[in-house]
């Protein structure tokens, strides 16, 4: 349930992932945070590797953007040195058991509340042994009024079938999932699900109930 | 790590409070240290300005 998955591929790659992996565009992730209903001022980048997401969404960009602060949480320690030597609060951890405060059963929010405006998750939902685990602890760890945005890319698209192909060629456990399927387990982790683009890439938002 | 991330780190066992143990710290930022459990007494190390909060059986060491 809780293995490795592609761990080990991050530990040997964080040197060369920022140079082989695409520039983020930020304005999905844009998009997808003006949904939420509270100011963002802290970002959680989950499974973020480098930190490409906090970087994004930290850039300022957008007229009146306030960039928030960003925490990266990732398995891989290689790639955290990278996103901590960028500035970015870096977190070794497992996406599915986070060690972050959140809205706990039975706990009250003074001793333990929830701590980020907003989970983003860019490109890594199909690299996680237990995706549905990690969902669920986004909507533990999240305000009421904020979201979770995940950036992922369909595999019933063209583009999509090859990329799946090449991952299962370098050997990954990948599993992709297409939006209306990704914004089901969005619904099922607790939140209000709604598909922001369609493509190659797209971006399904899950907005966490309740106003702040 | 900042000292502040304390107020939203916990224990990814159980999500109970952690105590810090600073070994080596630069003003503000942890170097080298440790967290630990307060309910579980599970050991997390701080290495390198980086805390290590994976549970016990995704860890290397």
């Amino acid at each position: 349930m809780h293995g490795p998955g592609d761990v080990d591929f991050f530990d040997r790659v964080a040197r060369l992932y920022d140079r082989l992996a695409p520039e983020t565009d930020p304005e999905p992730l844009w998009s997808g945070l003006a949904r939420a209903d509270r100011p963002v001022e802290r970002v959680l980048d989950l499974a973020g590797g480098t930190g490409r997401a906090a970087r994004a969404v930290s850039r300022p960009g957008a007229e009146g953007w306030r960039p928030p602060t960003a925490i990266v949480v990732d398995a891989s320690r290689a790639m955290l040195d990278r996103a901590g030597r960028r500035g970015s609060a870096a977190v070794c951890g497992d996406a599915g058991r986070l060690p972050l405060r959140g809205n706990e059963a039975g706990e009250s929010h003074e001793t333990n509340g929830s701590v980020v405006d907003a989970v983003v998750v860019l490109d890594a939902l199909h690299h996680l042994p237990d995706p549905d685990a990690a969902l669920a602890e986004a909507a533990r760890v999240l305000r009421p009024g904020g979201v979770l945005v995940i950036r992922e890319f369909d595999p019933e698209t063209i583009r999509g079938r090859a990329l799946v192909a090449a991952e299962r060629a370098v050997g990954f456990d990948s599993t992709f999932r297409g939006p209306a399927a990704t914004a089901d387990a969005v619904a099922a982790a607790g939140l209000a699900p709604s598909v922001l683009d369609r493509g190659f890439a797209f971006t399904v938002v899950g907005k966490k109930r309740g106003s702040h | 790590m900042k000292e502040s991330l304390m107020e939203i780190l916990c224990d990814p066992l159980d999500k109970s409070e952690l105590e810090l143990e600073v070994e080596e710290r630069d003003g503000e930022e942890i170097i080298e240290g440790r967290l630990i459990g307060t309910v579980t007494g599970e050991e997390y190390p701080i290495e390198d300005g980086i805390p290590n909060l994976l549970p016990p059986d995704m860890r290397d060491d």
